[in-house]
């Protein structure tokens, strides 16, 4: 092998990609489809009490800021400052405002000082669900704001999702990142089973193979095709990313494991031509074997039987959703990471394995 | 013909070369050598082993038996050392469609290492340094074939192989191709040559070897083929306006001419020299 001789045709190759419609549809699809869920999908995780606060101060107070820092991420607080009381109260009653506050002049030195000010909330005839939540922020703000101890301690123990399950990646990650994962477990195997095959058996029929091996050996060509695949891989998974404004809690742990897959399903990809040797056998069959790649992006969520979840569990593209799973949610929502890096590596070895086998017994040198 | 570039320097040497691809045997004992710069023809019919011998002797098919050298390199086990000695211009077009002429050629300089510049030469030898950045499938056959020449020319190689180099081309461009191997010849490359066409065998060729059903039938000069193998006959044109072929060896044909010579029947008598074709059909039993 000469790595100059890769470099050279891998730089050939990307070049020439750019160029076809057929390596670019097949980047641009789920780089689209990406796109589309991103927009498609809720952004929050879980269910976000939106409230609106109307409020009359003469006086400057930092209730506004504690109030949103006590209620958390659960509670998407605004507020609006009005004129008086009875544009306060007319708000309130047109449901303009979710509820009132009336703030008395000096209220943040008078409760400082512990002289018991008047905060009075306005709520509407009918009590409201974003009402109540208001009410109960108030006190412990009103807490916060006196700088006191409160009479008891209570603690909050929120159970974390379940792990292992389908469902806590919906649960932690939110519908929105579930399926940016689909659409990169999507591009990484068009990459690896239509471009990478396209781009090397146009080689073959169209004998520029021959050409390229006059000088360079079959392992050339064949590691440069794996070296696009990577680099397509390498390059297209972050742009789908940042067009889809993904945001993974673990980025190195992600580019490792998205890395890795790459080199499996390319490999994998790379070991099709050995069967699928016209473009018309590619397009036929690389579906299929998309569609077994995909498998696992396709029964998140559903209850499977028990044998079909163990011959997912054989297959390379799990344990690629698993991993950038826990890389995006940043905690491990699927045990046994050092599992599934096993499992890809083995692929990994079995894809390589196979393809150096098959070129060392061919008849052709 | 061209004989003043040749040398006696082996490049090539090939001794019972057998290639079988299952029952087929697609080569079965072929032995020839070539020199510096002479221009070897390998003439057949498809399917007569022409491109599987230039496989093997390019390092692309492994022999069954028998052994080659090209360079001085053992075809298999020194395919290395020879790769950057020898090139090839296909039977195919095989370029890449997409890229323009200057792009295909820097792909194949930097595989042999060879600088920028060196493209340069050839694009201007070629005459395709206008179109040198348009995209090759814009290209016409012969601006392709001349592209592939190039290509083929680019690591100055010791020996050409040639697999049907001016197959489907118009005769301008067929003879800036045949020109190109002349002037490789006259440098001291060895070129080894396949073609259907026995006109282009006859011009360029120092030596022909006519192969069939994988085996050499006849291997010499095409003047020594077609002394040897070759009829000479003559064309009549009688007074009556019919032609007639006569064989100039045949008994009887000479009777009939004499014959019409003495009526004073005769307007016409054109001596015609064999043909390769008439040589191939001879040895092979039916024509390319």
């Amino acid at each position: 092998m000469s790595w100059s001789r890769i470099r050279a045709i891998y730089r050939k190759d990307m070049r020439d990609a750019l160029r076809d419609s057929r390596v670019l549809t097949a980047l641009l699809f789920p780089l689209a489809l990406g796109l589309v869920y991103s927009f498609i999908f809720p952004d929050e995780i879980g269910n976000t009490e939106k409230i609106k606060v109307g409020i009359v101060s003469s006086t400057p107070t930092r209730l506004t800021s504690i109030i949103p820092r006590e209620a958390g991420r659960t509670v998407d607080l605004t507020f609006v400052t009005m004129k008086d009381e009875a544009e306060l109260e007319r708000d309130v009653r047109s449901e303009e405002v979710d509820i009132g506050l009336v703030i008395p002049p000096d209220f943040d030195a008078d409760v400082r000082a512990g002289l018991s000010p008047v905060l009075i909330t306005v709520l509407p005839s009918s009590p409201t669900l974003s009402g109540d939540v208001a009410v109960a922020l108030l006190s412990r703000s009103v807490e916060a704001l006196a700088a006191q101890p409160p009479p008891a301690l209570i603690e909050r123990r929120s159970l974390p999702p379940e792990t292992g399950g389908d469902t806590a990646v919906i649960d932690v990650l939110g519908a929105r990142t579930q399926f940016i994962l689909v659409a990169t477990l999507m591009l990484l195997a068009m990459i690896a089973v239509y471009a990478v095959p396209t781009v090397l058996v146009e080689e073959t029929e169209k004998k520029t193979t021959d050409a390229l091996t006059l000088i360079a050996s079959t392992t050339d060509v064949i590691a440069a095709k794996a070296l696009f695949g990577m680099g397509l891989s390498i390059v297209g998974v972050p742009v789908l990313f940042i067009i889809t404004r993904a945001d993974p809690a673990a980025p190195v742990p992600l580019a490792v494991a998205v890395a890795l897959s790459a080199l499996v399903l390319v490999g994998i990809g790379l070991l099709t031509t050995r069967v699928f040797r016209t473009q018309q056998q590619v397009n036929t069959w690389s579906g299929v074997v998309m569609l077994v790649i995909l498998a696992p992006a396709f029964t998140i969520g559903l209850s499977a039987p028990a044998i079909v979840n163990k011959i997912l569990w054989l297959l390379p593209s799990v344990h690629t959703f698993r991993l950038i799973a826990n890389a995006f949610a940043g905690r491990t929502l699927y045990p046994g990471e050092g599992l599934s890096f096993g499992v890809l590596i083995a692929w990994a070895l079995g894809a390589y394995g196979i393809l150096w086998w098959s070129l060392a017994r061919r008849e052709d040198l | 013909m061209t004989t003043a570039g040749a040398s006696t320097a082996v490049t090539i040497e090939i001794e019972h070369l057998v290639k079988h691809y299952g029952e087929v045997r697609a080569v079965d004992g072929v032995s020839l050598s070539a020199r510096e710069g002479e221009i070897l023809g390998l003439l057949g019919h498809n399917g007569a082993g022409k491109t599987t011998m230039i496989r093997m002797l390019t390092g692309r098919a492994r022999p069954t038996s028998g052994t080659a050298r090209v360079c001085g390199c053992d075809v298999v086990h020194e395919r290395e050392r020879m790769k950057p000695l020898i090139n090839l211009v296909f039977e195919e077009q095989n370029l890449y469609e997409r890229l323009s002429g200057r792009e295909n050629l820097r792909l194949f300089a930097e595989l042999y290492g060879l600088p920028k510049s060196r493209v340069e030469e050839l694009l201007e030898a070629v005459r395709l340094r206008e179109a040198a950045t348009r995209k090759v499938k814009t290209y016409s056959s012969g601006m392709k074939q001349r592209l592939l020449v190039a290509r083929a020319l680019l690591n100055r190689p010791k020996v050409l192989f040639l697999d049907e180099p001016t197959r489907g081309l118009d005769p301008t461009s067929a003879r800036e191709v045949r020109d190109m191997v002349r002037e490789q010849a006259r440098k001291g490359t060895t070129v080894f040559l396949t073609t259907h066409y026995m006109e282009e065998a006859d011009e360029l060729c120092d030596r022909v070897a006519f192969l069939s059903s994988g085996r050499i039938v006849a291997l010499d000069s095409p003047r020594e083929l077609k002394l040897r193998y070759g009829e000479r006959t003559a064309m009549v044109l009688l007074d009556t306006r019919e032609e007639h072929t006569v064989g100039l060896d045949d008994p009887r044909d000479a009777e009939r001419l004499q014959a019409w010579m003495a009526q004073g029947r005769v307007l016409t008598v054109h001596s015609r020299e064999g043909t390769l074709e008439d040589v191939f059909i001879n040895l092979a039993g039916r024509p390319l």
